[in-house]
């Protein structure tokens, strides 16, 4: 009788990999690493290995971790666009960052190294959470669900994408009650997106650290190899040659920190930007969704002072629309018209507003008229010049003037409009 | 060009058809049997006691007014809770049989879950519509809404995590199930906490590699079940097989109840079996099927009679859709009437042919078998097909998409030379009277097995006791679990830590594994013709070497490419289009060794077994055939390397001296023996459903092992998905359906059709054959 293992050697093709023998099957492994500083640490649910790194707030990392300390509720509205955040208080934040088994994610994907940072006593704290073997992960959790309890919020990069619904996915899997859709959770990605999408080529935590931290890091691995380090761990005991993931997760987050201050300050102090380095079209429309219109209105007349603006046209079509809003409409008028006057090309939105301005607001079908017929012939030259007008733009010009010719005779028969 | 618009039938009637085809002569000496299948009374059962009131207030708001008697038993069953297969023809309200239990436990509790598998992403869309209907009905009644979604590929990301936490009916396939679902089961508490239903529909669908890897699947979701604490009761439907129970209960792992007492009515059917005139009696040579199908099927499209035309293979599908499309064309008829349909194409292509049915702008449809299975393209009035579909449930599935819902209609099954449908035109009882065939698949087959026990693994981590496929009870289960698991941990696929299994790997295993095809990974054609390379298609590994070897040609979408490289170690082929007057035809070279037996029964008259083997395949040559002539213009050699086939095969042994005791020859024997390989392969999938393509089968006269002349028949499929041991049991039935195949054959000494080409088999192929079959017979037990 063949057995089922050499059955299966002769259907399945060789994996390639040699057996490599598992050297050593024991669960304690050697923590006389320097460098490692860890402890075992055991609760109800077993154990795991806890390494902890502290560091003085006045410790520079591309900025002054303290700086941190100095933010408050509204720069936490701005980074995360969510007025919920108004009652972080940076004492409570947790910063959080885990290394994977894999990045496809999905039930068998695993956080084998949980990192967290906070401030306490005068410290930045990063707690490391390792699982030394598969069977370390519920004390971990439990642990885990320790410090997180009673805190009120989460610092992540990219975590409300990953980090976050991998660890819910491990609470489930081991039955922890931990109730991560509790927590109010910042997260820097989405943040840093908004500000240097189109300033840099990727907004990856490295190309950040390097473009607005200013720093390039030594000796870092590539993410990519995380788990296969781990891998190789899991059958060699040895965990000196993981040090370097145990370091890369520091360095991310003391790097959140220091992002979380840039990000902040470029929303508060956005009159000192450099419109090279930042998208400040953005930072107008986060003020703008969070119904800070007259903070909006503002930020655009600072960027529009910026002549050799790219988005100039924008800033002012922006600030007339906020004027708008605000019901300051002979402010909104001037805008539209400005935007007339200097736009090189044919943009259709001033020319619409200020017809609908006068027919509805001013009821000046006149006005209106003339408005709606300029800018018939704009779009006639346009297309006499460019060939390629949007039909549909021109129908509803011509739509509203035939709408605005009829409402101008019922009005000048005497019929109430 | 804008499809010209036709009322549907506007021209003739059902009547009027059968009336011409009556008259005409020619038509009639081709045709075996006519068939009147006339309508059926239904028959009625009153509604379930179990059953919640507002359901039927709701049924009879939608003119249901009583429910037929297989309606009212299914229903009743699944509410008791108990696991049920539902077998009815097409088109008898199956889907009430699950709907309704379904709802009435929706009704119960609010949070009850239901998950639908059916076979593909079209049948899943159209069954959520059908369920919106009676979900309206129930609307008035209730407070909350009942939600039903399907789940596919194309579910944008955005409505995804509403459907994952309030959709009450999950409507989905075993593919999204397998890579999109299960592994992220995570986010899906809600639906596997509260799981009460699973439904599977056209069941006997899932059957041979598809069906094992299903049965694999289930086993992963019963396991996640568990876990959650839920224990969900299956609904499955069927179409008529011979072992429905036997089926589901292997599919399913569980204990089923059996509900085939169909009440529903049916509308009048004639069913016409053809066969095409002989050209060539020495030969047995017969007109070609695809051909005398066109000349069939054309004669309905050119008077705007709404045709579906189904045939067996993608390439059939392009080359009768070509022919059609140049007859119309002749006929000063616009050929955008016609279109193709079958996999491969884009599935917003396919909605829009779909949609053409429907609507009636398509006259014509020439599709593969993807059109067999429930999709709503309204009711058409002609169904041809060319060639026996394969097996009788798809022959029926394939008839009722002509007249679906009542009225008269027609289906004219064309036979091919194929021996398969040699047999079919030739012995009507077994098409019209109870199905012997049986779906059979194998779950344990160790490489579908070991894919899903890596799947497994990444979705729960196994516990050291734990054994894979057991019940809901916990009873069951393979002996095997550990002994896998270990080989994984060698393989530094799974890492054991406290007696768990944990997955140890950065892929995600579920995407590496296809639920249909055999090799696991397929070749890319790419077309080349334009600067901008596009990726045109993909075809199985092992077929690869056959339809796009170097200098083939490959039809695709009616469009002839030929193959300028096939890059063996990169899986791609690339083709630019031509335009050209003949196909490829490529051959393949096999050999067989026996590794292990399984199963054997010796006596003194013979042998028989099943076992471990292993089968080495080479693409050796290639023929380049002449359209519409067929003539052979020429041939060269395939340079691919050989890929070996590690399967389960069955063998028959005659006696050494058999030649002496049946008074023939060395020679003789050789040819008989060869004889017997070539028509058993044939006549298998008659008990076993499947594809011929499914079987391959071999004639020693020395068998290594034995020394004896030997028939091998196997399972075209690595580790064999169960075929080989169906055929140990059942070969004697198989011989006789072997002799009627020969003696119906009115060819002289062996033909493509029965035994085989004189020129393959020799002078007394034929008649040697029928001497070892009658051999077989008289001394089977």
């Amino acid at each position: 009788m063949i057995s089922v293992k050499e059955k299966l050697r002769g259907l399945v093709p060789a994996s390639g990999l040699k057996p490599e023998p598992v050297l050593n099957k024991e669960t304690s492994i050697s923590l006389m690493v320097p460098g490692l500083d860890a402890q075992v640490v055991t609760n109800n649910s077993g154990s795991f290995l806890l390494r902890e790194k502290r560091f003085p707030v006045d410790f520079n990392h591309g900025g002054l971790l303290k700086e941190f300390l100095t933010l408050q509720g509204t720069d936490f509205i701005y980074a995360g666009k969510n007025p919920q955040l108004a009652v972080i208080q940076p004492e409570q934040v947790l910063f959080i960052d885990t290394e994977t088994t894999g990045l496809a994610g999905g039930a068998g994907t695993y956080a084998f190294l949980v990192g967290i940072g906070f401030f306490e006593n005068g410290e930045f704290i990063v707690q490391q959470f390792f699982m030394r073997d598969y069977s370390d992960e519920p004390a971990l959790l439990e642990a885990l669900n320790h410090l997180l309890t009673g805190r009120a919020a989460l610092l992540s990069y990219n975590g409300k994408a990953y980090d976050i619904p991998l660890l819910k996915t491990r609470c489930i899997m081991n039955r922890n009650t931990l109730y991560w859709d509790d927590f109010l959770h910042l997260d820097l990605l989405h943040a840093a997106r908004r500000l240097w999408r189109k300033t840099l080529p990727a907004c990856s935590l490295q190309n950040i650290e390097q473009s607005i931290l200013g720093f390039r890091r030594q000796g870092d691995i590539p993410g990519a190899e995380i788990p296969y380090m781990y891998f190789a761990y899991l059958r060699s005991r040895d965990i000196k040659p993981l040090l370097p993931v145990f370091r890369h997760n520091v360095m991310d987050i003391l790097s959140m920190v220091s992002i979380t201050v840039k990000v902040c300050r470029a929303f508060s102090e956005w009159e000192k930007l450099q419109y090279e380095h930042y998208d400040l079209f953005a930072i107008v429309k986060t003020f703008e969704e969070l119904g800070r219109h007259e903070l909006a209105s503002q930020a655009c007349s600072a960027f529009i002072g910026f002549e050799a603006h790219p988005d100039l046209i924008q800033f002012m079509l922006k600030n007339a629309m906020l004027m708008k809003k605000m019901q300051r409409f002979e402010e909104a008028e001037t805008l539209w018209q400005q935007v007339i006057d200097r736009a090189a090309w044919f943009v259709p939105e001033p020319w619409e507003e200020l017809a609908k301005y006068y027919e509805h607001r001013r009821r000046d079908y006149a006005m209106a008229l003339d408005i709606v017929e300029r800018a018939e012939k704009r779009l006639e030259i346009s297309l006499e010049l460019h060939g390629n007008n949007d039909p549909a733009v021109y129908e509803a010009f011509v739509c509203r003037k035939q709408r605005l010719l009829k409402k101008q005779n019922r009005f000048l028969s005497g019929d109430q409009p | 060009m804008n499809p010209v618009k036709v009322k549907i039938g506007g021209f003739m009637t059902i009547d009027q058809i059968i009336d011409t085809l009556k008259r005409d002569e020619q038509f009639n000496t081709n045709t075996t049997h006519w068939k009147h299948i006339p309508a059926r009374e239904p028959s009625y059962a009153a509604f379930p006691a179990n059953l919640d009131a507002r359901i039927i207030t709701a049924l009879q708001q939608r003119g249901i007014k009583q429910l037929y008697t297989h309606q009212a038993a299914a229903i009743e069953s699944a509410i008791e809770r108990k696991n049920t297969v539902i077998v009815t023809p097409t088109a008898s309200g199956k889907t009430l049989c699950y709907n309704i239990p379904v709802l009435n436990a929706v009704l119960k509790t609010r949070q009850a879950r239901a998950l639908y598998l059916f076979p593909t992403k079209a049948l899943a869309q159209d069954q959520v519509t059908e369920l919106h209907r009676l979900v309206e009905l129930l609307a008035g009644q209730i407070d909350f809404d009942i939600k039903s979604y399907t789940f596919d590929g194309d579910t944008p990301a955005t409505a995804r995590k509403a459907i994952k936490s309030s959709g009450h009916i999950v409507v989905t396939n075993p593919d999204m199930l397998h890579t999109g679902i299960m592994p992220h089961h995570t986010t899906w508490v809600k639906l596997f906490e509260n799981l009460e239903y699973i439904v599977i529909d056209e069941i006997h669908h899932y059957r041979g590699v598809f069906g094992s890897h299903l049965g694999n699947v289930i086993r992963r979701l019963k396991r996640i079940c568990k876990f959650y604490n839920s224990h969900p009761v299956f609904i499955c439907c069927s179409a008529t097989i011979a072992n429905p129970l036997e089926l589901t209960e292997r599919l399913t792992g569980e204990k089923m109840c059996l509900v085939d007492n169909n009440g529903a009515p049916q509308g009048e059917k004639y069913f016409i079996l053809y066969n095409p005139p002989v050209v060539n009696r020495e030969l047995g040579i017969r007109r070609s099927c695809i051909k005398e199908t066109e000349r069939i099927a054309f004669r309905f499209i050119q008077h705007l009679v709404q045709t579906i035309v189904f045939v067996r293979t993608r390439m059939n599908v392009e080359i009768l859709l070509t022919y059609l499309k140049d007859a119309m064309r002749n006929n000063k008829k616009s050929p955008s009437l016609i279109r193709g349909y079958r996999g491969g194409y884009l599935p917003l292509q396919r909605r829009e042919i779909e949609k053409g049915l429907r609507d009636g702008s398509i006259t014509g449809v020439v599709s593969t078998n993807a059109l067999e299975l429930g999709i709503d393209i309204g009711q058409l009035q002609v169904c041809v097909m060319a060639g026996y579909p394969g097996t009788i449930a798809s022959t029926w599935q394939q008839a009722g998409r002509s007249g679906r819902r009542a009225g008269s209609s027609l289906a004219i099954l064309v036979a091919s030379s194929s021996p398969l449908d040699q047999y079919m035109v030739n012995h009507p009882d077994y098409l019209f009277s109870k199905s012997p065939e049986s779906g059979i698949v194998d779950p344990d087959n160790l490489i579908i097995l070991l894919s899903h026990i890596k799947c497994a693994a990444f979705e729960l981590p196994f516990t050291s006791d734990e054994k894979f496929g057991s019940r809901f009870d916990n009873s069951g289960g393979l002996d095997s679990t550990r002994e896998i698991l270990e080989f994984l941990a060698e393989e530094h696929i799974l890492h054991e830590a406290d007696g768990k299994w944990h997955w140890m790997a950065e892929t995600y295993p579920a995407e590496a594994i296809s639920l249909r095809s055999a090799a696991e990974e397929n070749v890319v054609i790419i077309d080349k013709t334009h600067p901008d390379e596009k990726v045109i298609g993909e075809i199985d590994l092992f077929a690869a070497p056959l339809m796009v070897h170097d200098e083939a040609i490959y039809i695709h979408e009616g469009q002839q490419y030929h193959v300028d490289k096939l890059d063996w170690e990169r899986r791609k082929a690339y083709v630019h289009e031509v335009e050209v007057d003949h196909y490829t035809d490529a051959q393949l070279k096999s050999d067989l060794k026996v590794i292990e037996i399984i199963e054997e029964n010796q006596r003194e008259t013979c042998t028989i077994g099943y076992g471990d083997v292993v089968v080495t395949n080479l693409a050796t040559m290639y023929k380049k055939i002449k359209f519409n002539t067929h003539e052979n213009i020429g041939w060269a050699k395939i340079n691919l390397p050989e890929l070996e086939l590690h399967t389960m095969a069955f063998w028959y042994s005659f006696p050494e001296h058999v030649a002496e005791l049946l008074g023939i020859d060395g020679q003789q024997l050789g040819d008989g023996i060869k004889a017997v390989s070539n028509v058993f392969s044939r006549v298998v999938p008659l008990f076993v459903m499947g594809d011929m393509r499914d079987f391959a089968s071999m004639p020693m006269v020395r068998a290594p092992l034995w020394q004896k002349p030997t028939v091998f028949v196997w399972d075209q499929y690595p580790g064999g998905v169960g075929f080989s041991k169906k055929l140990f049991h059942i070969y004697a039935a198989a011989a006789r359906a072997a002799i009627g195949l020969i003696s119906g054959c009115g060819c002289q000494n062996g033909c493509p059709s029965c035994v085989g080409p004189v020129l393959e088999v020799g002078e007394h192929g034929k008649a040697t054959a029928m001497l070892l079959l009658d051999y077989m017979i008289k001394n089977a037990e």
